[in-house]
């Protein structure tokens, strides 16, 4: 054996590395070679001194806090909602048949010339928007907002027969006997559009938002963008045959309704119930 | 004493003594070996507690057929990458330095203590000057005892990586050593 060879072994010899052949070879070298015995004592040195090398004293609650996270993370893992299939079948068919209903009670306030296959279209829109808000009411964050956008939009589309688009223009245009368009027909239009939307949006925001609400902005956001997305398809049914001069003012006073309502509801709606009670 | 193993198979199942059995078993060690990694004074205690978390969160990861060690000092090889990574960014101060200045060390004899402090005083500043991975290698198999094996699955490399670090490792101490003696005996 070389003096590297054995060199290279010795650190193995210490932390018991080697095979008893290897080992035994080693110490045959040993015997015979000042030169690695040197380098051994130096090598017995450095680990005795590293022996000496101890760690502070531990301080006291390290493992006492990494309990008491792994408790709070089980606390939320249990609190995390888990949608099953038949959860979501269920509620992919409770969408439908919503859609379903709403296609009617907006049909009958439409316009009778529509064709099946944009009815159809509109159809499985509003299904699929109505079925995924409805999961979303599975998840503790979200179930106020999903439940008071879906109540608010049940409203808006049970209004829609006896206040369709359709017959709010051709009252429009009655009351104020003019053309076509014109400034007061279009302010007309818009308010009506806004009090469409206003007043469900505030009935259910008010309703469903807690008594100590989360940040005013992010919910009424959510809230009002939710149910102006519902409100899409019904919209579209009622709107699509009108010229855009008669439906963009409807429209802007839907999307003004919403946020309005929206925001007065969640500012309003806890006072309120506080005041009742 | 119940086998880690088995621990971890009870943690698994959501145990929660198992997990407190666990955490207390290995606390000392993680703190030891972030300590002598280089870690500073205030955040050992932190990165402890951060080993030990992740350590619930691996849970499921955890293959029963493999030894737990080299696991845990895996983990513990994460947190202190994570930690390097963010440095400049304090994970927290639960611990303050004042505090850890004032961390009691184990008794040594009075008269062994100052030729001894000096050896360990230099061993430390070496250990400190190891090349990252060559530290972790040489902490891992001198003061937590994982057989070469077991280190190479801690970190993650092979066998002979693991040989050829530890070598290097000493060598590097081995020279830091004589050198810092011989600049102690010129002064």
């Amino acid at each position: 054996m070389t003096c590297a060879g054995a060199q290279s072994w010795l650190v193995d010899l210490f932390y018991e590395e080697l095979g008893s052949e290897e080992r035994s070879g080693l110490q045959a070298h040993l015997e015979t070679c000042g030169h690695c015995r040197e380098e051994r004592r130096a090598l017995e040195a450095l680990l005795s001194a590293a022996d000496r090398w101890t760690a502070p004293v531990l301080p006291g609650g390290i493992a006492e806090r990494a309990v008491a996270r792994v408790a709070v993370e089980r606390a939320r893992e249990v609190a995390k909602p888990t949608v099953a299939l038949q959860h979501v079948l269920a509620f992919v068919l409770a969408g439908a048949a919503a859609a379903a209903v709403s296609l009617v009670l907006v049909g009958s306030a439409g316009h009778p010339e529509e064709s099946p296959l944009k009815v159809g279209l509109a159809g499985a829109i509003w299904a699929t928007l109505y079925g995924g808000v409805g999961l979303l009411t599975q998840f503790p964050k979200y179930r106020r907002m999903a439940l008071g956008a879906l109540i608010a939009v049940g409203i808006s589309v049970l209004l829609a027969p006896v206040l369709s688009m359709p017959s709010v223009v051709e009252a429009c245009r009655r009351w104020l006997e003019t053309a076509q368009a014109s400034v007061v027909l279009n302010a007309a239009l818009f308010l009506a559009g806004t009090l469409y939307a206003s007043a469900p949006v505030f009935v259910s925001s008010a309703a469903v938002t807690g008594a100590r609400p989360r940040p005013l902005l992010a919910d009424a956001v959510r809230f009002a963008g939710v149910y102006t997305l519902l409100l899409g398809p019904s919209v579209y049914l009622q709107c699509h045959a009108l010229t855009l001069s008669l439906a963009a003012p409807w429209v802007a006073g839907i999307l003004v309704g919403s946020w309005l309502g929206s925001f007065g509801g969640v500012c309003l709606g806890p006072r309120l119930r506080s005041a009742a009670a | 004493m119940t086998d880690d193993a088995e621990l971890m198979a009870r943690v698994r199942a959501g145990e929660q003594s198992a997990l407190e059995i666990l955490f207390a078993r290995w606390e000392a060690p993680v703190f030891a070996y972030f300590y002598r990694l280089g870690c500073p004074p205030w955040a050992v205690g932190d990165l402890t507690e951060e080993a030990l978390v992740l350590l619930y969160r691996r849970r499921h990861r955890y293959d029963p057929a493999r030894p737990f060690v080299p696991w845990l000092f895996g983990i513990a090889r994460l947190v202190w990458k994570e930690y390097l990574r963010h440095r400049g960014r304090e994970i927290g101060r639960t611990v303050q330095i004042e505090e850890v200045e004032r961390l009691p060390s184990p008794d040594v004899g009075a008269a062994d203590a100052a030729e001894a402090g000096e050896a360990v005083e230099r061993l430390r500043r070496a250990v400190d000057r190891l090349p990252e991975e060559q530290r972790m290698t040489f902490l891992l198999r001198h003061y937590h005892g994982l057989s070469y094996e077991e280190v190479a699955e801690a970190l993650g490399v092979p066998l002979g990586t693991v040989k050829w670090r530890l070598h290097e490792a000493v060598r590097r101490l081995r020279d830091a050593m004589a050198a810092s003696r011989k600049e102690g005996e010129t002064r």
